[in-house]
């Protein structure tokens, strides 16, 4: 192929070529953009700081704000640190078929979690919040390890996670939720008072669920939104 | 040059100019992309899923570039839940200078005037009930006595101690009984009982949720700084500890890491534990 004839049929080629390469890019993104903003599919970005040496001791990551909550205006958070080598709370209770968010955090190196049968994956960097939205589609018992090397602990770092049918799901009254057989993580007792002798059996069974059972969980969760009202989100 | 070599003739002016048109649209092709996927990016998804979601644009614009937590598409949550820390220590760079300049001849001072009463003059405490502290890491002392200074742990007699020495004291000591020599530590080694114990050691017990204990307490192990080391300790003192986090009578471990291990295991395997690592060096 030589001689302007021949240049011509390349260049003919290349054009063809050109637009068949142009055309898969603009399908991938004409999908990106339609999954965006039909389906609000982003990235899992979340640029948030927190400061790993004082997690413990302000703001939401203390202790006994950590698992399930729900919040006034329904949605429901969890909240979990990562640490070398437990996730706290090592259950989660979640609804199925609802919005969640988790929150998570590290005050040491960097872990990881997935959630077995999700699409629940992402690493948690200590001075970062790692946030996830998600819904699950079914219910029941997931395991959550680690998947991050996080020292010579890493490979019993694993938590569960219960989904229960949403009708299941009963929040406490203060709108915290527990695995069965879940000690609540709440430290309501003035610090350096000896809580006594406590029979160590009794303390792991814990309560089933925190507080009364609410006799109709609809209708708990028509109270919530209720009282969301008032409160200004964003 | 007597036969011209096509790839390198001088350019004509219509080349030149050839070549100046092909570089403009080339930049412009470029930052037009930039442009119009930032725009995409940046300000049209954004406003378009805050829109769905209830969240202005403005906010919506700022968590897509960054500059604020959260998605553009989905409620923030907020939490304003009073914080309850179960101990004031933070492992901050200040604190760790201060562990790492303290001043070991006031630490001896201290500790020879304070502590050798009960936990012996060398830090090799004599009785089963006082804990040694010879050898035992100083980030490990100062954040137990910090912890009785502030109440997240008490003791009777540990408390009152604690609360009248000043901050740079607490470092001291626990930098001179870092140092100590805890070569009179060393107990008869006992053999573990069983392969189930050697297990808990050295692999945890994944079922229960439980990690290894010398995924931390190992000598150099790694894990959270505060972590002590149990070995050579007395065991009637690890038993008692173990069992003060079983039952909820100790809480000053951070994120309840002990709490959840020591309700987790039996009162037998707590016993067998504190003993097999009373032996250990």
């Amino acid at each position: 192929m030589s001689g302007p004839e021949g240049e011509e049929k390349v260049v003919k080629s290349e054009l063809r070529w050109a637009l068949a390469a142009g055309a898969v890019v603009f399908i991938i993104f004409a999908a990106v953009l339609w999954a965006a903003i039909t389906m609000r599919m982003n990235p899992p970005s979340n640029i948030e700081h927190a400061d790993p040496a004082t997690l413990h001791m302000q703001g939401e990551f203390t202790e006994s704000n950590l698992g399930t909550t729900v919040e006034p205006d329904g949605r429901v958070t969890v909240r979990m640190v990562a640490t070398q080598f437990a996730f706290v709370p090592n259950c989660l209770m979640v609804p199925q078929g609802r919005e969640v968010t988790f929150r998570f955090v590290s005050p040491d190196v960097i872990h990881g979690i997935l959630i077995t049968g999700t699409n629940v994956n992402t690493m948690i960097v200590p001075g970062y919040v790692a946030q996830v939205h998600t819904v699950f589609r079914q219910s029941g018992d997931m395991l959550m390890p680690c998947h991050e090397f996080c020292g010579l602990g890493h490979s019993e770092m694993i938590a569960r996670v219960q989904v229960v049918p949403a009708d299941q799901f009963r929040p406490g009254p203060d709108g915290r939720a527990h695995c069965e057989g879940q000690t609540p993580l709440v430290n309501t007792a003035a610090p350096g008072v000896p809580a006594g002798d406590v029979d160590a059996g009794a303390q792991a069974q814990g309560p089933l669920v925190s507080g009364e059972p609410s006799p109709d969980p609809a209708q708990a969760t028509q109270d919530a939104v209720a009282a969301a009202q008032p409160a200004t989100g964003e | 040059m007597a036969s011209p070599d096509p790839h390198n003739t001088p350019e004509t002016e219509a080349e030149r100019r050839a070549g100046r048109l092909w570089a403009r649209t080339a930049v412009m092709v470029v930052v037009g992309f930039v442009a119009v996927f930032g725009v995409l990016g940046f300000v049209i998804i954004p406003v378009a899923q805050g829109a769905q979601a209830g969240i202005d644009p403005w906010s919506a614009i700022c968590r897509a570039v960054g500059v604020s937590p959260g998605s553009p598409a989905m409620r923030q949550p907020v939490s304003d839940t009073p914080a309850q820390p179960v101990s004031n220590v933070a492992w901050t760079p200040a604190i760790l200078n201060t562990l790492s300049g303290a001043d070991r001849a006031t630490g001896q001072r201290l500790a020879q005037e304070v502590c050798s009463a009960c936990h012996g003059e060398s830090g090799v405490s004599p009785s089963p009930n006082f804990p040694h502290l010879a050898g035992q890491s100083a980030a490990a002392i100062y954040k137990q006595l910090h912890d009785y200074r502030s109440g997240a742990r008490f003791n009777e007699q540990m408390t009152p101690v604690a609360e009248a020495l000043s901050e740079q004291e607490l470092a001291a000591i626990a930098a001179y009984y870092a140092e100590a020599s805890d070569d009179l530590r060393l107990g008869t080694r006992n053999p573990l009982p069983d392969e189930r114990l050697q297990r808990l050691v050295s692999e945890g017990d994944p079922s229960r949720g439980i990690p290894a204990c010398n995924a931390c307490h190992a000598r150099g192990a790694g894990g959270p700084i505060e972590t002590p080391m149990i070995n050579g300790q007395h065991a009637a003192y690890l038993e008692a500890q173990l069992t003060a986090y079983a039952n909820g009578g100790r809480r000053n471990d951070i994120y309840q890491r002990m709490r959840t291990i020591s309700a987790a295991l039996t009162e037998q395997e707590r016993r067998e534990l504190a003993a097999y690592y009373q032996g250990t060096r």
